[in-house]
């Protein structure tokens, strides 16, 4: 185990050195000007000249790129030409919003995941209106999917709200950055009960996509385990479908279903920055979207590489949970 | 794929069963907490330090929290300067000195009484930070006070501008040098301006979360009348079909900006809510590459602006929210009859052109800011109008910081540029100079005529609008710079909100003076 989490310690770094030359070679050779775009069209070309040096670009590339790295060795990302705030700080501003909506997203995948496997292998009643539905769902651009849920369930229903993460003006601001985690801590029910009106439509969106991808290989796994020669000793011995189910098939078959939930979290990811402009959902999505067009730099590199590291601790922690799942696998 | 068009038809046909956004505006009351609901559409993008922020929507906070010296009277389209902090001033007759009268029983919003001492304080911290707007005070020799309230700036050069540069959104505002003193840190107080104020508005900031939120309340000490509004409430909306919803629901009382064409057209047929397009010195240009291929030939330039037909544009893209340029300066800059733009709707000579050219040099590129879906639509137009004619022209996209990088390297510019712009101030050299100057800010596709260039020393000098209508006069016989619409405010709000159009002004887009809004 140890082993695993060395090499894939030693892989985030390999990431993290790969990305950053990436992000140092398209902005080296992009015809993209930020100085003047933070500028604008006043400033003298001493102004910019002199801006230009403040931040550090007029020196030769590798020199740049040597900077940046030493930096991020010391939790320095840099500071953001839009926001003119360090970049570690808008990051520790955005990423909890976006972690709590990703959060919420998988569990509500999750749930709706294991329901849909359950319900058609079991045939619970409402199990086939259920698949419909989610299928309907993921089959449906999360975007599209985003704006028929505000428009009937805030627009015309009035049930849940539509966009931000609170429409409490004084909900806390820490400790976590998760506001539905940080109202508990601070004794705030009211803050967590609306942080989590906030975070359905939005929560569910991401979801739809995840939950039957999940969901259809962890039925067509349960499927072939319940088929197997141990399932059918077990209902020999008498027991129910549900019981043969839950006491000896699940575990077997969780294998390609968290394969799967690891690969989905990634793509969650790609949702979760759509599904973000259109909830005004203020996490990296927004910050990202924002940061492009006037090319501010080290705010894309930082959430850049803020993904590349996240994906693979994601892809860690799925390896171990496949290997504590199944000892067979040899990882 | 069968399943994916099914769920989005089933999710359509369920957002039309219930109604578009724009036909089901509900009845709105007005709020009796005396508290203003607005949004942002996108983050502003830059702190509200005015010495900094130096873009469109977030003069919302700068112009509501500081003021400065001078400022522009609203309500009206005519730019016209009158009294802020200073309650009278004069220029010299060589533009060099200007002596200024401040307004007494003014506080900052820390309780530090306004006088001469903070004029000097505001001009020197404009130039230590040394960011967009501080080409303003570039010029100021020196800041001179006599007694707490008379204080008179001198210029190392004439510049007849200098009064609108005081009144300008972008201007210097005055600051409170006891707030900034005590906050300056290591960034002349930029950190603490990120999320505090020092200015002396009628509102001071309470919240500004990047990306989230941001809040203001009524200054109580504010020299002016008492505002109405006690609180001002901005959440950040990303997508401006969610900010309608809210709005036609009656969560928001108003839209400031950027709405879309669809739903202008919308707004301007839902009689329950109050429609103003309001006047500004915004037009969308359109630029012509004199670098690039038969764009080279000034008669090809010209014959390719002929071609351009502003009537259906207008028309289609912006439906009771602009009118046609006819001056080569955006609308209300200078008076009716300067500056003319005679172009005349007329595809004869590019159609004959076209016909005459090997069919390697009969596609062009057209390209719009990334950021405005109304340059899209425009550039798609006027493509498939070039393609009526023989000429392809294709459509490209460019983020902001690529238009502005061709001014230092030009390569990859495209042949044609859609985009929109304002002046910093009313007065005509604040646009000249960065459009048609060869070194000029906004000059994307360095197009420039000696003759343009050799009158800009004396337009600064003298300010003399024959001199600007002159500049106007030549660079529209370039061929290369073409004031295709000029745009309105369109804004939208709620019934009983009242005050709109006196409380915006000509020279600051995307706002409103919250001060002079109320309900009734």
């Amino acid at each position: 185990m140890l082993r695993l989490i060395a090499k894939r310690l030693a892989g985030m770094a390999a990431i993290i050195f790969a990305l950053t030359a990436v992000i140092f070679l398209l902005q080296k050779i992009s015809p993209l000007d930020p100085v003047h775009a933070m500028l604008g069209g006043n400033a003298s070309k001493a102004a910019i000249a002199q801006q230009r040096h403040a931040l550090g670009l007029d020196r030769p590339i590798l020199s740049q790129f040597w900077h940046y790295l030493g930096g991020l060795l010391h939790g320095d990302f840099g500071t953001s030409y839009r926001t003119r705030r360090p970049v570690g700080s808008d990051l520790g501003f955005f990423v909890p919003a976006t972690l709590e909506l990703a959060f919420y997203g998988l569990l509500f995948a999750i749930v709706l995941a294991v329901l849909l496997a359950f319900g058609t292998t079991l045939n619970w009643p409402g199990a086939r209106l259920l698949r419909v539905v989610l299928l309907a769902g993921a089959s449906t651009p999360a975007f599209l999917l985003a704006i028929g849920a505000i428009i009937i369930f805030y627009q015309h229903l009035g049930w849940l709200p539509a966009t931000g993460r609170t429409d409490l003006t004084n909900a806390p601001d820490g400790p976590t950055g998760l506001l539905t985690l940080d109202g508990l801590l601070n004794g705030r029910l009211d803050v967590t009960v609306d942080a989590f009106k906030h975070l359905i439509l939005p929560g569910l969106a991401v979801a739809a996509g995840p939950a039957v991808s999940i969901g259809r290989v962890l039925r067509s796994s349960l499927i072939g385990e319940m088929q197997s020669g141990y399932a059918k000793t077990a209902r020999a011995k008498g027991l129910t479908e549900g019981r043969v189910l839950r006491g000896h098939v699940l575990r077997n078959s969780l294998g390609p279903a968290l394969s799967m939930t690891g690969l989905q979290v990634g793509l969650m990811f790609a949702g979760v920055l759509v599904i973000e402009e259109i909830f005004s959902w203020p996490g990296i999505g927004q910050y990202t979207a924002q940061s492009i067009p006037v090319a501010d730099f080290p705010a894309i590199a930082g959430v850049t590489l803020l993904l590349g590291v996240g994906y693979v601790v994601i892809n860690t922690i799925v390896d171990i949970l496949q290997a504590i799942a199944d000892p067979r696998i040899n990882i | 794929m069968k399943l994916r068009i099914l769920g989005a038809a089933a999710l359509l046909l369920a957002a039309s069963a219930c109604g578009s956004s724009g036909s089901s505006v509900a009845k709105s009351t007005a709020p009796t907490d005396h508290v203003l609901h607005l949004s942002f559409l996108q983050d502003p993008g830059q702190p509200p330090d005015p010495d900094v922020y130096y873009s469109g929507q977030g003069l919302l906070l700068t112009t509501n929290l500081y003021e400065g010296l001078l400022q522009y009277v609203p309500g009206t389209a005519t730019p016209k300067i009158e009294a802020s902090l200073a309650e009278t001033w004069k220029a010299s007759p060589d533009n060099t000195t200007f002596t200024l009268t401040l307004r007494k029983g003014v506080f900052f919003h820390d309780g530090t009484p306004f006088t001469s001492a903070a004029v000097k304080s505001s001009f020197d911290r404009r130039a230590a930070v040394n960011q967009g707007p501080a080409y303003m005070v570039a010029d100021v020799a020196s800041v001179t006070t006599q007694g707490d309230y008379d204080v008179t700036i001198k210029l190392k050069t004439p510049d007849a501008a200098f009064l609108d540069y005081l009144a300008a959104p972008y201007g210097p505002k005055m600051m409170s040098p006891t707030a900034m003193a005590a906050n300056a840190g290591k960034d002349h107080g930029q950190t603490y301006l990120q999320t505090h104020d020092a200015g002396t508005g009628a509102y001071t900031l309470t919240d500004a979360k990047v990306g989230s939120h941001y809040a203001m309340k009524a200054f109580d000490k504010w020299w002016g009348p008492k505002p109405y509004f006690t609180s001002v409430d901005i959440p950040v909306q990303t997508d401006a079909s969610t900010q309608q919803l809210l709005f036609n629901k009656g969560q928001l009382a108003a839209i400031l900006h950027d709405l879309t064409a669809s739903a202008v057209k919308q707004y301007l047929g839902t009689p329950s809510i109050k429609t103003y397009p309001l006047p500004t010195l915004m037009s969308d240009y359109l630029y012509l590459n004199p670098n690039n291929g038969i764009l080279k030939s000034q008669a090809t330039r010209v014959a390719l602006q002929q071609a351009v037909d502003i009537d259906q544009i207008q028309k289609q893209v912006f439906t009771g929210r602009a009118t046609k340029g006819v001056q080569a300066y955006p609308e209300h800059m200078m008076a009716a009859g300067l500056a003319p733009q005679n172009i005349v709707h007329d595809p004869a000579p590019l159609q004959k052109l076209a016909a005459s050219l090997p069919a390697s040099q009969k596609t062009i590129t057209i390209g719009y800011d990334s950021v405005s879906p109304d340059n899209q639509t425009v550039a798609n137009l006027m493509s498939a109008q070039y393609a009526a004619l023989g000429i392809t022209a294709k459509v490209q996209s460019y983020p902001t910081a690529t238009i502005f990088g061709w001014i230092t390297d030009p390569k990859g510019a495209p042949d044609m540029l859609v985009t929109l712009g304002w002046p910093d101030a009313a007065q005509p050299y604040t646009w000249s100079h960065i459009s048609f100057a060869p070194d000029g800010g906004l000059n994307y596709l360095h197009c420039s005529d000696p003759q343009i260039t050799s009158l800009f020393a004396s337009d600064k000098q003298t300010g003399s609008p024959d001199i600007s209508s002159k500049i106007g006069e030549l660079s529209v016989a370039t061929g290369c710079w073409y004031n295709l619409v000029n745009q309105q405010d369109f804004m939208v709000a709620q019934p009983w909100l009242k005050g709109v159009q006196g409380a915006h002004v000509v020279t600051q887009p995307n706002t409103l003076t919250i001060a002079g809004l109320s309900v009734g």
